[in-house]
């Protein structure tokens, strides 16, 4: 008797706290996303879906919604949720198309992509973050995503060309062989700036002709103060 | 007694020499200096626990000193366990807590121990000696900053950041470290890692491999490449190969070699003649036959003219984009270091100048508007035909040339760039349809800025943008500056919380130490008025407030105006600080002796500051040719007078003032010391270290001003 109580409370206090969670990842949507002008129902669909406090270590999970990046070990993080959103929105992804993550971290990246397409491979050069990973997406139903140990540097030849690729471990240089493996028309996608600080994304485009052109798109809504004086 | 000030003098100053290096390599340098600032309120914690328990403290000099021997180890262990990560602030306020716990640790020995040498203060001035005592806390304090220094060869017990990119390339699989040296200048630490690769910038065109590199990390940070084996093509799909384009350059001179890919560079393209430059003498054993010196003080000092002077990138794309250096003085990006690498071209000679691009555009702006103002103050005619820039996806390159470039060399770099996915964003002639084409941005952000620099209202550009892009002068050295507080209020109301990561840590830190350093004095200096302090306080404040900051404002305006004159900021430091401290040391046992009154030292300390503020930079420049040993000699020479007469003033007005109010004098003169040394920064950064120096002098008039009206 005492332990289906038992169980009982267990079961009401765990699905309070997911129905917790749940309410406050539709905040973060619509103040964080939405609010900042992503507007591609998919991705805002995938963020709605993914959730994101299990993919954060146990003791910043209560901070798992809020507007910033988190620490997940090893010097990584696990990117501010509008800078995913925004990073999804920018590849241009399609359901049924290949997607290719380099720096799996913690898998909400990869987590994201694979709510809109079911084509996800994602490669992580830290052994611990990749095992953890793995498991995690595993664990979460996102079953079909394939994760690597290894250096991304090389891409995933047997998997290319690939239509999105996002690179979320930020080199000072990307590597060729990922611009070799993006299809034609197809787009890569990098954030810069300092691990908790995302300033700024390159949108890396290869036309029919594989012809490379790159885009830089501010992190944040940010209105020129010089606007005036440059013309 | 004397005998103890003058060692544990030089074990605080010692421990807290050590105490910013291992908080550099653990953290950031910027870091560093705050929580060691703060710390260093500890001198006037003392002032005020002094001041409110004197009596019940009187026999606990011995104590006291134990007390520091004891914590000083303890307190840094317990405060190197305490999980504080700076770059977590502006998301975890939490991490203020962390911070303050830290202050906290670190204050503890600081206050110890100036607790012992306050009472040794009160003592001797009960004996009439105050003079003696404080010349050994000054003796002391100069041995113990050299000794300092000498204890940064040593392996220093640090666990670095997680965010460190050396931390990062060690949780990689397969890094090691190959080789470490430990050096005040910072750490080395070189990497064997298969899965780092440093190509900075690299052309998105280039489709060949990579050799096998090793990695140079200095202070767990940075990261340059030392090319191992293996094929070298990449090098010529960098931006900073762009000058060789130009035509053939014989005669390179590479400043901040680093891991030496530019020496490789420059060798692939056939110069005959490569010189390397390299500020940390550990980095530069990396490259055989490279020149240990701060580059600036190279090319003051050198009768060679080159073909091309290459200027690389220095830093991370990391440590770039958080700006984490806009409170460090940099003597390579300023208008006069423009003109003199200028005036070491041949006559068709090239500059190279290569930058980490930010959103908004800033650097690459102000280097623009620096390389042009420096071509005006060299006379040169028809300025728009002399610079080439060029931008690739993450750095900008910019060129200037001696003469003007010739339709020939710009198309020959027009191609070569195109062929690498790269703009050139301004040439001689270029219109707004040929830029901004193959890394799109909004705007022509970069052409227009040129434009505007070259042929609009300068001023008013400067004016007007919402980053300081005026360019950097010797008189204010700080290039990575580019915060304004005139625009804050409209970054704040465009972007909420997410305008903090454009404004330069450096400075945020700077400042923020700045007001915590205000407020902490407050307190400490106001809890004794209420319950301790009696008599005429307000000249005792004055007096000893004006010499806690003067004294400051002087020491840190001479060594910056030292690093150029010898050459590196370490000697820079280490000759200033022993000099001003042996000084005021000999200057302090005169006090009471034969010299009274403080009059006629201050008014000497003002004249002498007022004259060096005229006519230092002149002098050091007439002598710039020297020796080293002839100019570290005659810097000592000309900072030995006023600090000497520098080292009496405390004295001499220990003297004069009640021994009870004693106490309070040393907190407030400790105080204001930890405000000085960080408002001097703030002020040279907006208004130059001349105006530094003169204020120091108007600070040591206004002591010397109200000395007689302190209580007899």
């Amino acid at each position: 008797m005492l332990r289906t109580v038992a169980i009982a409370i267990i079961l009401i206090v765990s699905h309070a706290a997911a129905a917790d969670f749940d309410a406050r990842r539709e905040r973060m949507v619509a103040t964080q996303i939405q609010a900042r002008d992503v507007t591609d129902p998919r991705v805002l669909a995938a963020l709605r879906k993914v959730p994101r406090h299990e993919f954060v270590p146990e003791r910043w999970r209560d901070a798992a919604y809020s507007d910033g990046p988190l620490p997940i070990g090893y010097g990584q993080t696990i990117s501010q949720p509008y800078i995913v959103a925004l990073m999804t929105e920018l590849t241009g992804l399609k359901p049924g198309a290949k997607a290719l993550e380099i720096g799996t971290g913690s898998g909400y990246q990869a987590a994201v992509l694979a709510e809109i397409t079911t084509n996800v491979w994602t490669m992580e050069i830290i052994e611990p973050l990749a095992k953890s990973a793995t498991d995690r997406l595993k664990r979460l139903g996102y079953d079909k995503v394939q994760v690597k140990f290894g250096d991304g540097y090389f891409g995933w030849k047997e998997h290319a060309p690939f239509d999105a690729i996002v690179v979320t471990a930020a080199a000072d240089h990307v590597p060729p062989p990922l611009i070799e493996q993006l299809k034609p028309g197809g787009r890569m996608v990098i954030p810069l700036g300092s691990p908790f600080l995302q300033q700024w994304l390159v949108v890396v485009e290869k036309d029919e002709a594989g012809k490379i052109r790159t885009r830089s798109v501010a992190a944040v809504a940010f209105v020129p103060l010089t606007r005036q004086s440059q013309r | 007694m004397n005998a103890v000030v003058f060692l544990l003098s030089a074990a605080i100053l010692a421990y807290e020499v050590v105490l910013m290096r291992m908080f550099s390599i653990a953290q950031w340098h910027h870091f560093a200096a705050m929580i060691i600032s703060i710390a260093l309120l500890g001198f006037g914690l003392s002032g005020t626990v002094l001041s409110l328990w004197r009596e019940r403290l009187r026999g606990g000099f011995v104590l006291c000193t134990v007390g520091f021997v004891l914590t000083m180890p303890v307190c840094t262990w317990l405060a190197q366990q305490v999980p504080f990560t700076p770059m977590l602030i502006v998301w975890q306020p939490r991490q203020l807590l962390l911070l303050f716990a830290v202050y906290l640790l670190l204050l503890v020995p600081f206050t110890i121990g100036a607790l012992a040498i306050g009472l040794a203060l009160a003592r001797s001035r009960e004996r009439g000696r105050v003079g003696v005592t404080y010349a050994a806390n000054l003796f002391g304090s100069g041995l113990g900053a050299i000794a300092g220094l000498l204890l940064c060869f040593l392996p220093l017990p640090v666990r670095l950041s997680e965010y460190k990119g050396l931390e990062k390339a060690m949780a990689m699989s397969g890094a090691r470290i190959a080789w470490t040296a430990h050096h005040p200048l910072g750490r080395v630490d070189v990497v064997d890692c298969p899965a780092l690769r440093v190509a900075p910038g690299l052309s998105m065109a280039y489709t060949g491999p990579m050799p096998t590199q090793q990695v140079v990390f200095v202070d767990g940070d940075g990261g340059s490449a030392i090319n191992r084996a293996g094929p070298l093509d990449y090098l010529d799909w960098l931006p900073a190969a762009a000058p060789y384009q130009v035509w053939r350059m014989n005669r390179v001179l590479v400043i901040g070699v680093g891991g030496g890919a530019e020496l490789q560079q420059a060798r692939r393209f056939g110069a005959t003649e490569v010189t390397g430059v390299e500020l940390h003498p550990r980095v530069a054993e990396l490259s055989p036959g490279v020149r240990v010196a701060e580059g600036r003080a190279f090319i003051r000092r050198s009768r060679d003219r080159y073909d091309l002077i290459q200027i690389s990138l220095l830093d991370s794309l990391a440590t770039s984009a958080s700006g984490v250096g806009a409170a460090n003085e940099s003597y390579l990006y300023t208008v006069e270091a423009l003109q003199e690498f200028i005036g070491h071209l041949g006559d068709n000679g090239v500059l190279c100048i290569t930058r980490w691009l930010k959103t908004p555009a800033r650097d690459n702006v102000k280097m623009f508007a620096t390389a042009v103002e420096a071509l005006e103050r060299s006379g040169i005619a028809e300025l728009a035909k002399h610079f080439l820039f060029i931008r690739g996806w993450a750095t900008g390159t910019l060129l200037v040339k001696r003469s003007p470039f010739s339709p020939d060399e710009i198309g020959r770099v027009r191609r070569w760039a195109d062929e690498r996915a790269f703009d050139v964003d301004y040439f001689p002639g270029a219109t707004e349809r040929d830029v901004n084409q193959r890394n799109v941005m909004d705007e022509p952000v970069y052409f227009r800025a040129a434009q505007t620099i070259l042929f609009g209202d300068r001023e008013q550009f400067y004016r007007d943008h919402l980053f300081n892009v005026r360019p950097a002068t010797d008189e204010k050295p700080y290039f990575f500056h580019f915060f304004r507080w005139k625009t804050a209020p409209h970054l704040l109301r465009t972007m909420g919380r997410q305008w903090v990561p454009f404004v330069e840590w450096g400075y945020v830190v700077l400042v923020a130490t700045l007001a915590q350093a205000v407020v902490a004095s407050a307190v400490l200096i106001g809890v004794p008025l209420r319950f301790a302090v009696r008599g005429s306080r307000f000249v005792v404040f004055l007096y000893f407030g004006c010499l806690g900051l003067g004294f400051m404002f002087l020491e840190i305006a001479l060594m910056q105006k030292c690093v150029l004159f010898l050459g590196n900021p370490l000697y820079s430091a280490a000759v200033v600080i022993a000099t001003v401290l042996v000084f005021a040391g000999l200057g302090a046992t005169q006090a009471g002796r034969r010299v009274n009154a403080a009059r006629g030292p201050a008014a000497a300390i003002a004249i002498i500051t007022l004259f060096y503020a005229v006519g230092l930079s002149a002098a050091f420049n007439f002598f710039l040719p020297a020796h080293e040993l002839v100019r570290a000699g005659l810097t000592a020479a000309l900072l030995a007078p006023p600090a000497f007469f520098m080292g009496m003033m405390f004295p001499l007005g220990l003297a004069r003032i009640s021994p009870a109010l004693l106490p309070w004098a040393w907190g407030v003169n400790g105080c204001f010391s930890v405000i000085g040394a960080v408002l001097a920064s703030v002020l040279a950064m907006d208004f130059g270290f001349t105006a530094v120096l003169v204020t120091a002098a108007a600070l040591y008039g206004c002591a010397g001003a109200v000395y007689r009206r302190l209580q007899a």
